[in-house]
């Protein structure tokens, strides 16, 4: 059976050149999504530069997968040029990273590929083009933080100051059996009321 | 273990098939001794140990003020004598526990089901005076 070559012609045709090779897709539905749902766009206010980048390597792609949920926070991508992955500590300390990882590319696109769906017309497309015509991801966080109540959930967290441990009344009580034995035969005293013994559920009596 | 329990309900009330689990419960705590234990940790690793060995579940031993909480869970008391039974079949855990406490030396203390089993073959019960 023979193989299909157009990607490989259609690779050639735009020059066969990997380096300038970006790919747009996931860019482009996050700024799809960030316009269509105001909730989107405040969750990336606080997680900017989490996104994983897209990339061609398969076993890139299954790292930085398994990288995702570790210890049940995203993990940033590794730098590309940078062959060592920066340590688990980095990025859950940075709070904001210096430089947004979230650029708009500048592609041209066809019309017919952003226009507005047909079967849901009250929610609009807008078109990458007027992405420059709208507040900036500021101004529009500060709207969202103002009206959503879910919106303070993209802030990063203050971390809280450690608690002090608390003691257990099961730390407390003495542990070797002789002890609590004679604890236990002991009449209740004012100090131990606070947990009342509960009714013992015997619908027979005189079973010991 | 169904036509079992409807054939002892059917032929003994139920405060007498308490009775008659609780020295089943007895037996088996004697057949299975508890190694010596100093501290309550230790006995209930080593009541669970019992527990797991024969795929009944497993215990765990809360100190309150006044009296010993003993959470049996996954007991399989609900699945074999059903849910009309549960009013004495949980009367075997009873004997057990009762057994395996007089062992270590409980002395008066005495093992009372706090609440019947569960769906999830789960007991509640407590050693206090």
């Amino acid at each position: 059976m023979q193989q299909s070559v157009d990607i490989v012609n259609l690779f050639e045709q735009f020059g066969g050149q990997t380096v300038p090779y970006r790919e747009l897709g996931r860019d482009q539905k996050h700024q799809v999504s960030a316009a269509r749902w105001p909730l989107v766009s405040a969750v990336q206010e606080g997680s900017q530069g989490e996104i994983p980048a897209a990339s061609s390597d398969i076993d890139s792609k299954n790292d930085q997968r398994n990288d995702l949920y570790r210890d049940g926070h995203p993990v940033p991508p590794s730098a590309p040029s940078g062959p060592v992955r920066p340590a688990q500590s980095a990025w859950l300390q940075r709070a904001a990273p210096a430089v947004p990882a979230f650029v708009p590319v500048p592609v041209p696109v066809p019309a017919r590929a952003v226009a507005e769906p047909v079967v849901a017309p009250a929610v609009a497309t807008p078109s990458f083009a007027a992405e420059a015509l709208l507040p900036s991801r500021s101004e529009r966080s500060a709207t969202l933080a103002g009206r959503s109540p879910l919106a303070g959930l993209a802030t990063p967290r203050p971390q809280a100051a450690p608690a002090a441990p608390i003691a257990s009344p099961q730390a407390t009580l003495p542990q070797d059996l002789t002890s609590v034995f004679a604890r236990l035969c002991e009449p209740v005293s004012l100090a131990h009321t606070t947990q009342q013994l509960a009714p013992a559920w015997s619908p027979v009596k005189g079973v010991t | 273990m169904q036509a079992l329990a409807s054939e002892f309900a059917s032929a003994l009330p139920p405060e007498d098939l308490r009775a008659l689990m609780a020295r089943v419960g007895t037996r088996f705590a004697v057949a299975h001794a508890l190694p010596p234990c100093a501290t309550l940790d230790a006995l209930q690793c080593g009541m669970s140990a019992v527990w797991e060995q024969t795929d009944w579940g497993g215990v765990n031993l809360t100190q309150a003020a006044d009296h010993l909480d003993i959470h049996h869970t996954l007991s399989p008391l609900y699945a074999a004598f059903g849910s009309e039974n549960v009013q004495w079949s949980g009367g075997f855990l009873e004997g057990v526990y009762q057994q395996w406490f007089n062992q270590a030396g409980s002395g008066q203390l005495r093992v009372a089901l706090t609440a019947p089993v569960d769906a999830w073959g789960c007991a509640h019960l407590q050693l206090a005076r």
